[in-house]
């Protein structure tokens, strides 16, 4: 669990990193960091950003719900 | 009288506004007589890298042309296979695939390897069954969302979502390659004859169709489950030519299907401790918190997944036992795994508890000639330096 740990912080960080690297960032200005790098409440595993479309699983997981409510990013599984 | 026609009408909008809730009685319990128990037999420790994690997110027993047979983990984290020597329990190689470029596979989420030079692997990014060779040039992709457009995720009212799992795999019958897969949420009254949950693939041709409704006494009349632990597809293929057996977390009942045809035959594969399992209640504000959410998933007895011993011929079936209401926080982590075993008439043998889900993680659970493996982790290994299993048989009482 430890080294999935760490390999998660790895891919915040370089998601992180690929999205203020993208024209996106210059709109984003008035959010925060810690919401953009934010772990959704439902669960440590789900990830929140600004383009979420999913939604976060009792188990961590984040599926696409179209129409529904959404808390994560589905692309970031 | 006006007064009259609101109260009518109150209570008629009371009534079809709200959805009905599943009762799903267990007719069995308490009847049942065991005759077998599941022992213990063996472990195995296979090491891991510093790049590689216990709970992989599936593991295929694969069996060479030689004979050798290899554990085979896939590692999402560094987009790779990783081989063991089943035996030995040596590390013996590893097939990463690329990210990027023509070969490339963005999110592997599972795999089938069908011979030395030919695996499948399902790509989550792209919702497609990638062909690959062993020298990580793909081959063909196959998408199993009828080429819809990934991003538009109204391709999941339409076609299942697929989160391939060691005890539900990615089987292959007749020449077909079977990814089972689900619809993650409440499933509106209006899909429930509509939508298939499994994925069949044609290895020859690459044509998929899309086969199996929910059943509509556990998930029809908008029952509301609201999460993927009670809409989970759980199956295996069964010892009949193209036989498929699912395993639904909320049924006391088995459902036993033909791949190539709809409909089931269903036969009683239950716990003889197993209470009622029902469907929540419609929230005022529409929205199921987390807190009922875990309340539900820990209260409630629970199926996990079916698997068949060929070897011994008997069935083995999963179940997360409710816990007990003691007022204490309710962690999903403390309930007990049972393995429910069945002849293969599904006639039951027996159960046991093996554990909590603190040391057991039964998704990860497959079938070899030593009998069924199941992921044990242990808390004492801090580094992860081993991924383990327990091996367990049916023995008569």
């Amino acid at each position: 669990m430890k080294k999935k740990v760490i390999g998660f912080f790895g891919i915040m960080a370089f998601s992180t990193g690929v999205f203020f690297a993208t024209s996106a960032a210059g709109n984003i200005s008035d959010i925060s960091l810690t919401s953009l790098i934010g772990v959704s409440d439902a669960n440590a595993e789900c990830q929140s950003t600004p383009i979420n479309n999913g939604r976060c699983s009792f188990t961590g997981n984040c599926f696409p719900n179209p129409g529904g409510p959404v808390d994560c990013d589905s692309t970031k599984g | 009288m006006k007064k009259i026609f609101y109260c009518l009408f109150s209570l008629f909008y009371a009534l079809v506004s709200c959805s009905r809730v599943a009762e799903i009685k267990n007719n069995e319990k308490g009847n049942l007589k065991a005759t077998d128990k599941l022992v213990l037999v063996a472990d195995k420790k296979f090491p891991l890298d510093s790049g590689s994690a216990a709970k992989p997110q599936l593991i295929q027993v694969y069996t060479d042309t030689a004979g050798r047979r290899s554990l085979v983990c896939l590692n999402t984290f560094t987009n790779s296979l990783n081989f063991y020597d089943y035996e030995t329990l040596a590390f013996t190689k590893r097939v990463a695939y690329e990210r990027k470029g023509p070969d490339q596979i963005m999110i592997p989420l599972g795999f089938y390897i069908k011979n030395e030079d030919s695996t499948y692997v399902y790509n989550d990014m792209q919702n497609d069954m990638v062909l690959i060779n062993s020298k990580g040039k793909v081959l063909s992709r196959t998408s199993v969302i009828n080429n819809m457009d990934p991003k538009k995720q109204v391709w999941t009212l339409s076609y299942p979502q697929h989160y391939p799992q060691t005890v539900t795999p990615i089987m292959e019958l007749s020449g077909k390659l079977v990814l089972p897969g689900q619809f993650m949420w409440t499933l509106p009254d209006t899909l429930i004859h509509k939508f298939n949950f499994t994925s069949v693939m044609n290895m020859h041709d690459s044509t998929v169709q899309f086969v199996h409704n929910y059943p509509d006494s556990l998930y029809g009349f908008s029952y509301i489950w609201d999460d993927p632990l009670f809409t989970m597809v759980f199956c295996d293929a069964g010892p009949g030519k193209d036989e498929i057996i699912y395993s639904f977390p909320i049924s006391h009942n088995l459902y036993i299907a033909d791949i190539s045809k709809p409909g089931y035959k269903v036969v009683y594969g239950g716990s003889n401790e197993a209470g009622t399992i029902s469907s929540f209640e419609k929230p005022a504000d529409g929205k199921i918190s987390r807190e009922a959410l875990n309340e539900k998933a820990c209260l409630t007895d629970l199926y996990g997944g079916i698997k068949y011993d060929k070897y011994r011929k008997v069935y083995y079936r999963f179940l997360r036992k409710a816990l007990p209401e003691s007022g204490r926080k309710l962690r999903w982590e403390d309930k007990e795994v049972t393995v429910i075993i069945m002849d293969e008439h599904f006639r039951y043998l027996g159960e046991t508890s093996i554990g909590t889900m603190h040391e057991f993680y039964p998704e990860n659970a497959f079938v070899t000639k030593e009998g069924l493996n199941i992921e044990y982790l242990d808390d004492s290994d801090v580094d992860e330096k081993f991924m383990n299993f327990k091996i367990f048989q049916p023995q008569k009482i």
